[in-house]
């Protein structure tokens, strides 16, 4: 555990090095990831503007969940994103077999190895905003549910993290499957919408959305102090079962996996 | 002509050479406009109106400009700037061919496909959520929002085109593209019709080009816009298109003197 904390504070220090190489990279990524962020925000306030309640969730509420989206998907883009967004290139061009020989955890330089310093702006600009909505409706949060937030959002990370990975895994098999993480990306789209929107859609559909829907919306509810004990156990349980699938179907999947003539 | 139509042809066997990513492609639209027309269609379950539009009128105006945007967005460009910062455009500059028409060529090929797999996912998503909705049947709203959808296609050509060149100058193209598809989501009436702006930003989105790629077209069909303002609008149109397209012709003469084919 701490030699991969170790290779996991070295990764980072390269990432920066090479930030610094190109700075000017840095700065427009910076924007970009910015502008994102704002428009999710503003997008939200102006089809809120005209309501008092949608979904059982006030207008506040509703914008406090798209801070916290912001927060959860900016740490995700900041550690994972970068680098399962490569996996199906690395599988198909045959570049798995240099990870394959190192004496390092496979999953784990496929998962870590690159690090996006760009993202952490929508995480600080998520931040504030969640900050500032809490302070102007007078939510008084308590310590305890801040960590309680931080915990769960940790949890609903590693949910996202574990989908991403089996989805891609998939890849093993078809590794001309290069749109996956275009459909990921979508996925993620849908956490910034609380799962009540969602109760339209068919029982089996809603079932299989469900691990998605709740990776934002039930820290948030715990933010707002209207956390739901089962909503709560659900995204532990699930948390802690798809990484273990993640896991199994990843060693699972190396098996069938061959060199494209590396 | 003939070289074209190869061009064509041979877009499309791209596109088609792996058809499961290709459906995944196009799952990823459909999970688009799915997630749009569930938050207007909750956002309808306690109201009859929203800005002066009914539950039937949004929910044609989601379902369209889905079938809209992957037409007129639908677009071959994204890879110039790949082209250009790798030194491959060397490779096309020295054949018999122009440049903007091949690759006019090749998004005609893409917007093809989008527009026949676009109808297909729309229709499937009618049948199967059912939702209430305005067919347009009088022939002057449906000529005039073809005539939209043109100009909205060529912008877009311009407005895509003009970011890949922007690779003459900058070392990478992402940033700009990306940012740009931020601003573009929010003007382009993509996730809300425009009008339900506040006025000044509604008056705003009335001057730029974005407009024409999604929301201008389908205001045009539901034959919700006074004569004036399809006069109006197809006259700023037409000013976006002199002006994009002289710019976009600027950029190539002046990033052809600066390009050094570097990636070779």
């Amino acid at each position: 555990m701490y030699r991969y904390l170790k290779l996991y504070q070295q990764y980072m220090k390269l990432n920066f090095s090479a930030l610094m190489a190109y700075r000017g990279n840095f700065y427009n990524d910076v924007l970009a990831t910015l502008g994102w962020a704002i428009f999710h925000i503003v997008t939200m306030l102006i089809l809120t503007n005209n309501v008092q309640e949608v979904f059982g969730w006030k207008t506040y509420e509703l914008l406090i969940l798209t801070g916290v989206h912001s927060i959860v998907m900016g740490i995700y883009h900041f550690t994972v994103s970068p680098n399962l967004n490569r996996v199906p290139n690395i599988i198909h061009y045959g570049q798995l077999d240099l990870l394959l020989v190192k004496p390092v955890d496979t999953q784990f330089q496929l998962s870590f190895r690159i690090v996006n310093y760009s993202a952490l702006s929508r995480v600080v600009a998520g931040s504030l905003f969640v900050a500032y909505m809490l302070f102007v409706y007078h939510v008084n949060v308590t310590w305890m549910y801040i960590a309680s937030f931080i915990l769960l959002s940790f949890v609903g990370l590693i949910l996202f993290y574990a989908i991403w990975y089996i989805v891609l895994t998939v890849t093993v098999w078809h590794s001309d499957l290069t749109n996956l993480p275009d459909v990921l990306y979508e996925l993620g789209g849908m956490t910034k919408f609380p799962k009540e929107m969602y109760q339209g859609l068919r029982d089996y559909i809603l079932f299989f959305l469900l691990p998605i829907v709740i990776i934002v919306s039930v820290p948030t509810r715990v933010l707002l102090k209207q956390g739901n004990p089962q909503d709560v156990l659900l995204l532990f349980t699930l948390a802690v079962g798809l990484l273990l699938v993640s896991r199994v179907f990843w060693h699972f999947a190396l098996r069938f996996y061959t060199s494209a003539s590396s | 002509m003939y070289k074209y139509l190869r061009i064509i042809s041979i877009t499309w066997a791209e596109m088609l050479e792996y058809r499961l990513n290709f459906v995944l492609w196009r799952v990823r639209f459909v999970m688009q406009r799915l997630v749009v027309y569930f938050l207007w269609w909750a956002l309808f379950s306690t109201r009859q109106t929203f800005f002066d539009y009914t539950q039937s009128t949004i929910l044609t105006y989601v379902l369209l400009v889905g079938i809209v945007a992957t037409f007129v967005t639908g677009t071959r460009t994204y890879g110039v700037g790949e082209l250009i910062t790798q030194g491959n455009l060397s490779n096309i500059l020295i054949r018999p061919i122009n440049f903007f028409s091949m690759y006019m060529a090749r998004d005609s090929a893409d917007k093809a496909l989008n527009l026949f797999f676009g109808i297909i996912e729309v229709a499937l998503l009618i049948v199967i959520l059912r939702p209430p909705l305005f067919v347009q049947t009088s022939a002057a709203p449906l000529l005039l929002a073809s005539l939209a959808v043109a100009i909205g296609i060529i912008l877009f050509f311009c407005y895509a085109m003009m970011h890949g060149l922007l690779a003459f100058w900058l070392p990478d193209v992402w940033a700009p593209r990306f940012l740009s598809f931020v601003v573009m989501e929010f003007f382009t009436g993509a996730l809300f019709p425009l009008d339900i702006l506040p006025k000044p930003l509604y008056i705003v989105t009335q001057l730029l080009p974005f407009q024409y790629f999604m929301y201008f077209p389908v205001k045009v069909y539901l034959g919700q816009l006074t004569a004036q303002q399809v006069i109006a609008g197809f006259s700023i149109g037409l000013v976006w298109v002199m002006a994009l397209w002289y710019c976009m012709n600027l950029m190539w003469q002046k990033g052809l003197r600066v390009y050094t084919s570097e990636g070779k």
